[in-house]
């Protein structure tokens, strides 16, 4: 009941937030929104499905330089061109499952890591596809007439996404398909014995990050405008790893509690922002330390549960 | 050519030994693989020019603070951060590890800036010929140097008690623990011994590259090496990493050198999904 | 479901250099609770790896009324009809001891992630269903006051308990038991017996029983196989298999271990 009215408060404030704040925290806002749904797909595979995953930046560059470049050359508008590369990125990231999740954790992390590695290199040497290593401006939004680009009216179409991708999390983890990823995590060689078929379900569960990578990458970009390859590479990923940790990896609103501390913690950091990366670094290593369960675990711990 | 690929080859091979070794060497004894020790290789490497820089300290001297430094390094994080997590699943194990190489890297960038950094080269840049193979002291120093750590570290691992130690626990844990050998001892030795084999690495390669925050994705190189050796075999280790030097040299004349490195990630990957148990190794099975 | 008749034909395996399994051919029937019994390393445990796809025989085959099951993964044999618990317990600790059954419920909720993602109708009665089931399941094995406890927090004896739940909740025609009641009490060993009688003649399983408490074996078994060293030693009813001189004399001169 608590948890109702809170949501309904919260969802409240982000109604009023564009008439009452200023143009950039709208920005800010939009940037957590877009951010959440990246990390929503880590939530997925790393959390509720207990796999390490450490390309979701390559996900989020396909889509990023997919919804910018399917606007571009082939003049689909990004609300066409977005689902559909998203939905692409999911089919490559299901092939990749297939392939590299027969071995686990070190070697799962070295494949991730080199596919993320690969990516960022050919996002710099295919310039005539990505623009190189100078980089790529991104068509603004546009439904029917209407040019989107102020920052209140990209808040108007990504916070809602970013309320459906907490939905969806929710609605999986209290699904067979949600406890089926809960068993893979605790022990696979019993989830196969119930019959559960393993190796597809863990590449589902990769399918998924890809799928809500690619999504919050290209909203990512229609927010930043300008796209660089060193946006997207390893420390990228790991930043994305931390954020789900550091949120709660296992909570639906793991991502945007997250994405909320990464986005606002350089704004009050001032000067020191440049120590901005350090401390989130040392943050995720205290969390992994101290409370694995992030942020949204902390309250449970006080509480004295699990 | 095949002789000039040999001598560039080789000498990138003996650094990815080392950090090869550097990764072995840990988890054979304490099953933790620690995605950091790139990033470590930049931290030792940065303080020799910090020892340099700031406390005008001799070279050599600032050689064996990077050293004793990096050693120390590694042993606090055994103590600190791999100790309360040893009975943690693997998951947790591999994200505590990059989120020590994120904040060694983020910290270096914070603290010493983004660009990078001169460091003195060990030999003079002057190449030199050998019939009608040209050399550059550095090929000798870092392939020399190399080989004298390795064998250190044989030596080490054979005669000295400490390395005695260390082998008993690879073999048998709980009979090297009956038998009275501290085995978080012997796990904050290990950390530090790794620690030391990626400082000397670095302070190795550092000149041959240029020293920036991001150097530490060379760690990827070993542990690509340490696995095409077959993981747990410390002279796997060393083949692998001297293999994929000449590969990845190799690739990078008759290819070119854009797509050098996405043939090492490639070939990394395709070695992770069709051969983890490397060239040299067993594959290893989970008793039920 | 009809219970199943399993066929091991001429089962092999080796490891490396060493021979697990050597030309074993049992024939299990239907509705029958039959026990594999033999010194450490006889490879009993190996047998069920090998009966359940964790393991794949260098010669021979393993039939379920007929249909091969060799060559197939885990999750596929689970699909058949065949459900396993595991002599050092596989369950998901971190989860309720209702949720470990909901898992094992799995194959038959049926739904799909379009239904889960907007709560259709398919959603709801299959989840009611399950929940229905699972409190039936626990209440069937004693568990149902501990519903909620993390399986993780149970009793060794409640544990085995939950396993047997999960398995059950597969739904299978032929059930595989890997050393349940070893480190029981007496008492707990005894429940366990009259619960695998119960299992064969109510819902009409075939059992297959790994164990070394020659109490629980000598109790519920028609047919009782003798494994040593990888081969068949005896075989045949309960008495016949006790009195036979080979097997004392494998059990070292002794009586079998009678906990």
């Amino acid at each position: 009941m608590i948890v109702r009215l809170l949501l309904l408060a919260l969802a409240a404030a982000l109604a009023v937030l564009p008439f009452v704040a200023s143009s950039h925290l709208i920005f800010l806002v939009a940037m957590i929104g877009s951010t959440s749904i990246m990390v929503a797909g880590l939530t997925i595979v790393v959390g509720f499905a207990g796999q390490i995953s450490i390309a979701q930046a390559s996900f989020a560059a396909i889509g990023a330089y997919g919804t910018a470049q399917i606007a571009s050359m082939a003049g689909l508008p990004h609300w066409i061109g977005l689902p559909a590369i998203s939905l692409i990125t999911a089919a490559v990231g299901y092939l990749f499952g297939l392939l590299s999740l027969r071995v686990a954790d070190h070697y799962l992390a070295l494949a991730t890591m080199a596919l993320c590695a690969i990516v960022q290199l050919l996002l710099i040497h295919l310039e005539d596809w990505t623009g190189g290593a100078v980089g790529l401006a991104v068509p603004p939004l546009e439904i029917g007439s209407r040019v989107m680009t102020r920052p209140v009216e990209l808040y108007a179409v990504i916070m809602p996404c970013a309320g459906l991708t907490i939905w969806f999390l929710h609605a999986l983890s209290t699904s067979r398909i949600g406890r089926a990823f809960a068993a893979l995590r605790m022990s696979e060689v019993a989830a196969a014995a119930v019959g559960i078929p393993v190796l597809h379900y863990k590449s589902t569960a990769f399918a998924l990050s890809a799928f809500f990578g690619a999504f919050g990458g290209g909203l990512f970009a229609l927010l930043t405008t300008y796209l660089d390859p060193a946006q997207f590479g390893i420390l990228e990923s790991v930043r994305l790893i931390a954020i789900a940790v550091i949120g709660g990896v296992l909570n639906p609103f793991g991502p945007v509690i997250g994405s909320a501390v990464f986005v606002l913690l350089p704004e009050t950091m001032g000067a020191l922002g440049r120590y901005m990366s350090l401390v989130f670094s040392l943050l995720l290593l205290v969390f992994v330390v101290v409370s694995p369960q992030g942020i949204a675990g902390l309250s449970a711990r006080f509480r004295g549960l699990r | 050519m095949l002789g000039q690929i040999l001598i560039s080859g080789i000498t990138a091979g003996a650094v990815y030994a080392l950090v090869a070794l550097g990764f072995v060497v840990l988890h054979r004894g304490t099953r933790v693989v620690h995605f950091g020790l790139g990033d470590q290789m930049t931290m030792s490497a940065y303080l020799v020019v910090i020892a340099q820089v700031f406390f005008d300290a001799p070279f050599a001297v600032a050689i064996l603070i990077s050293l004793v430094v990096s050693a120390g390094f590694g042993i606090a994080i055994e103590r600190g951060v791999m100790r309360p997590l040893r009975r943690a699943p693997l998951l947790v194990m591999v994200i505590a590890t990059l989120a020590i190489g994120a904040a060694l890297r983020e910290g270096l960038r914070a603290s010493m800036g983004p660009l990078p950094w001169p460091i003195p080269f060990l030999m003079t840049p002057a190449p030199f010929s050998v019939g009608n193979l040209v050399l550059v002291p550095a090929n000798l120093a870092v392939v020399g140097i190399a080989l004298a750590v390795m064998g250190g570290l044989f030596l080490t691992l054979r005669y000295t008690r400490f390395g005695r130690a260390i082998v008993a626990v690879y073999e048998n844990p709980t009979g090297a623990a009956i038998v009275g050998i501290s085995v978080p001892g012997v796990h904050a030795r290990l950390w530090g011994l790794s620690s030391v084999l990626a400082a000397v690495a670095g302070i190795l390669v550092a000149p041959l590259i240029t020293l920036s925050p991001d150097m530490g994705t060379i760690g990827i190189k070993g542990f690509a090496a340490a696995i095409l050796g077959g993981f747990n075999s410390l002279p796997g280790a060393i083949a692998g990493g001297i293999l994929l030097g000449i590969a990845e040299t190799a690739a990078g004349v008759y290819v070119s050198t854009a797509m050098k490195d996405i043939i090492s990630y490639a070939l990394l990957i395709a070695c992770v999904l069709l051969l983890p148990q490397g060239l040299f190794g067993k594959a290893e099975a989970r008793k039920v | 479901m009809r219970a199943a008749a399993l066929t091991i034909e001429s089962l092999s395996i080796r490891f490396g250099g060493l021979v697990a399994l050597d030309e074993v051919s049992i024939d299990i029937a239907p509705r029958s609770i039959h026990a594999i019994i033999g010194p450490n390393g006889a490879g009993k445990s190996t047998l069920v790896n090998l009966i359940t796809g964790i393991y794949a025989p260098t010669t021979g085959r393993v039939m379920l009324d007929g249909e091969a099951l060799t060559g197939l993964p885990p999750h596929r044999i689970a699909a058949r009809g065949v459900a396993r618990t595991f002599q050092n317990t596989e369950l998901f600790t971190e989860l309720s001891a209702r949720d470990n059954v909901l898992i094992g419920l799995h194959r038959h909720l049926g739904y799909g992630m379009l239904a889960s993602t907007f709560r259709l109708p398919a959603f709801s009665r299959a989840e009611r269903d399950a929940a229905q089931r699972a409190e039936e399941l626990l209440a069937l094995v004693g568990l149902d006051t501990q519903a909620k406890t993390m399986a993780g927090d149970l009793a060794l004896g409640q544990q085995r308990r939950l396993e047997l739940a999960r398995a059950l909740a597969v739904g299978p025609r032929l059930l595989l038991l890997d050393e349940p009641a070893a480190g029981l009490r007496a008492a707990e060993a005894e429940d366990l017996s009259t619960v695998l009688l119960r299992l064969r003649d109510e819902i009409g399983l075939t059992l297959l029983l790994i164990d070394h408490v020659m109490r629980v074996v000598m109790r519920v078994s028609e047919r009782i196989t003798v494994l040593n060293y990888g081969r068949k030693l005896a075989e045949g009813t309960p008495e016949e298999v006790r009195s036979n001189p080979d097997v004392i004399a494998a059990y070292l001169g002794g009586a079998p271990d009678d906990a």
